[in-house]
């Protein structure tokens, strides 16, 4: 039953060549994406997860990376497959997907906006492009959209230059950017991280609001296990390139299986449960001096020479929860 | 912490910045980063400052240690050896030198703050070069030992900033903001920027460096489970005044002013059973510091607002023991601490 899959990503490896050498920012990652789902990308900076979304857009390409192995299959309807892998990245199919059908949001709205133009000119070039209307249509959606998203006044706030928007209203205007085409699937890349915390819960709200309302397929990537909490059906952890997770969102806060999980659960400060932070020692590997083995085992306390020797394989847990870690291996030792 | 011994009084501390227009640079008005704050530091105490940007925390921080001038107040350090009194507007030049040894901050942007061209020993060490007799090796050694125990070998002592994580540079601006043995470490947003298993480690060695060395934090962060996790009272700030004041459990659980609860509300709950259940949000920016609005600064957000909140700017209250609010109807809204609003949200209403 393939038609429930939107997205299916199949030992994905991106790679980036630097001065100091070759590294893989992404290495080996699988997962697939229901229509309607919200999933979670978790880990911390250095970790692959803004990687792994810009690989599906091919916007790698664009940066100096390649991608060098493994399938991003797209299922635009139940019966119909595009092999985004295989497309060039500057393809006439590829534009036509990026922005329309697959867009994102992404962190720094500052930088992801032209200073020279306005925001209106802007959003309405993306409808003017994508869906072949006129300027005075492209606007009457532009102006229709930012109001949708609340920004006050959005008739005359359409000639606004970025810098006279908030940070707040950035984000809003960057979101009516990656909606306008009404995407099928919506990749947010941090998209509160550089907010203030009610400004962040407005953006929250309306991601989740837009989601219901225009049934999108949604990705987050945050290093925010509240976020996480907050938005997503599956998660998806990960570290130094690699998946070392994936389950359920319930099940993942109930039930973290990996040292790495546990961890990043047990260190957030939260509410009301005063007691010592939990705290991993060492920090998370450069991608160029990886450690074999398993990437985490030199922060893990549960660390075995195997661990430090051989990369452990994908287990199943309970027929759903996916673990990449040798303590749950049948044979172990 | 039991007997509270006042460490830092700040009085009526006010910065204004003259907003200045035409070829004349006439000052037409004044943004007020900082307007008639005060309160007490307790010795050994974690006193949190929060509130969103924009709002003064920062400012406020660095008028302290008089990085930034400010306008007028007063602030007053009782120190182990002496007390120490510095007016803003008649510092006295030799207080305000030996002040800055006992106030030292730590910043956000470790990279920022630390001189790419200096080794860690030039940097950890570059206050003992003009505080102390020291010569180079008992200055090393010194670097050594406080190096260590903020957890970097001091074998590194050589090398330069950029060879270090981001972790590893927070510990350097903590190593040398220790380095001349101060009573109050000013922190501001000093876990913001690091990853959350880094941002645990560093919390920790607040923790134990209070501990060991009875430090007092100013805490300044806009993180509010990072603020409660580490304060024993927390001050919230909204357009440059103290809207409330409190140990932190009052704050969290029974606050006293609407800005409060809107800011407890805002929190992500990282409990899966709450996902898709709405909740309340607080609409709208904090309104542009250049022109405030009239009466109460917060009544163009505040869901409870009425007529006088436009006309009148309350006053800041004691409304029981060591908590203060400036809200006309402090007492008489039933507002909701963390606790009442998580499960407010649990029985409230999904996203259709």
């Amino acid at each position: 039953m393939h038609n429930d899959v939107i997205l299916e990503v199949n030992e994905l490896k991106t790679i980036f060549q630097t001065h100091s050498g070759r590294i893989a920012a992404v290495d080996n990652v699988s997962f697939k994406l229901q229509r309607n789902e919200t999933l979670g990308i978790v880990g911390e900076s250095g970790c692959g997860k803004s990687v792994t979304a810009r690989s599906i857009l091919k916007l790698v390409e664009f940066e100096g990376g390649s991608i060098e192995s493994g399938r991003i299959d797209y299922w635009p309807t139940a019966d119909e497959k595009i092999e985004l892998a295989l497309l060039d990245h500057r393809s006439k199919q590829m534009q036509n997907i990026r922005g329309a059908q697959i867009s994102m949001i992404f962190q720094e709205p500052m930088a992801s906006f032209n200073p020279v133009y306005s925001i209106g000119k802007q959003l309405a070039e993306i409808v003017i492009r994508h869906k072949r209307v006129s300027k005075r249509e492209a606007r009457d959606q532009v102006i229709e959209l930012l109001s949708k998203v609340k920004i006050p006044n959005a008739l005359h706030r359409f000639d606004d230059y970025p810098h006279e928007f908030s940070g707040g209203m950035r984000q809003r205007a960057m979101i009516v950017m990656a909606i306008l085409c009404n995407p099928r699937i919506l990749i947010a890349d941090e998209p509160t991280t550089a907010l203030d915390v009610t400004v962040e819960a407005q953006i929250l709200d309306l991601i989740h609001s837009l989601k219901v309302e225009n049934r999108m397929s949604t990705i987050i990537i945050t290093h925010d296990m509240s976020v996480v909490g907050e938005m997503t059906d599956h998660v998806m952890v990960m570290y130094a390139g690699r998946v070392v997770e994936y389950a359920d969102t319930e099940a993942l806060f109930a039930k973290p299986l990996h040292p790495y999980t546990k961890a990043l659960l047990q260190s957030i400060p939260m509410i009301g449960k005063g007691g010592e932070l939990f705290s991993i020692e060492g920090s998370v590997p450069s991608l160029l001096h990886l450690p074999s083995g398993c990437y985490f085992a030199p922060r893990c306390p549960y660390a075995s020479d195997r661990c430090k020797r051989t990369n452990p394989p994908e287990i199943l847990i309970d027929g759903k929860h996916l673990v990449h870690c040798w303590l749950y291996a049948e044979d172990r030792a | 912490m039991n007997e509270q011994i006042p460490i830092l009084k700040v009085q009526h501390l006010q910065k204004y910045y003259p907003i200045q227009k035409g070829l004349m640079r006439k000052t037409v008005g004044h943004v007020k980063a900082v307007d008639d704050v005060s309160f007490t530091l307790n010795r050994g105490e974690t006193l949190g400052v929060v509130g969103e940007s924009g709002c003064g925390k920062t400012t406020l921080g660095r008028c302290i240690p008089r990085l930034v001038e400010p306008t007028d107040g007063a602030v007053q350090f009782y120190g182990k050896s002496r007390d120490l009194v510095v007016d803003a507007k008649r510092p006295a030049r030799n207080t305000l030198i030996e002040l800055r040894r006992h106030i030292q901050m730590i910043f956000q942007d470790p990279m920022a703050s630390l001189d790419p061209r200096m080794t860690v020993f030039e940097i950890v060490g570059e206050p003992l070069l003009y505080n102390s007799g020291l010569n180079r090796g008992e200055r090393r050694d010194m670097v050594a030992r406080l190096l260590e125990r903020t957890g970097i070998r001091s074998d590194y002592m050589d090398r330069y900033p950029h060879q270090f994580s981001g972790g590893q540079r927070q510990r350097m601006g903590i190593a040398r903001a220790l380095m001349l043995d101060p009573e109050i470490l000013i922190c501001d947003e000093a876990v913001s920027a690091l990853d959350v298993s880094v941002q645990a480690q560093i919390i920790k060695m607040f923790k134990n460096l209070q501990k060991e060395l009875s430090l007092s934090y100013l805490f300044i962060a806009h993180d509010l489970s990072v603020v409660e996790h580490v304060s024993h009272r927390v001050i919230v700030m909204y357009l440059g005044r103290i809207v409330e004041s409190a140990v932190t459990r009052e704050i969290f659980e029974h606050p006293q002013h609407p800005y409060t609860e809107s800011l407890l509300f805002s929190i992500p709950s990282a409990d899966p059973s709450l996902k898709g259940k709405k909740r309340r949000i607080l609409q709208g920016d904090v309104p542009n510091p250049a022109a405030p609005p009239t009466g109460c600064y917060f009544h163009t957000r505040c869901p409870y607002a009425q007529a006088v909140c436009s006309r009148e700017y309350p006053a800041l209250k004691e409304i029981s023991p060591g908590h203060l609010s400036a809200c006309h109807f402090t007492g008489s809204l039933s507002l909701k601490g963390y606790t009442a609003l998580v499960e407010e949200r649990r029985n409230g209403a999904v996203y259709a």
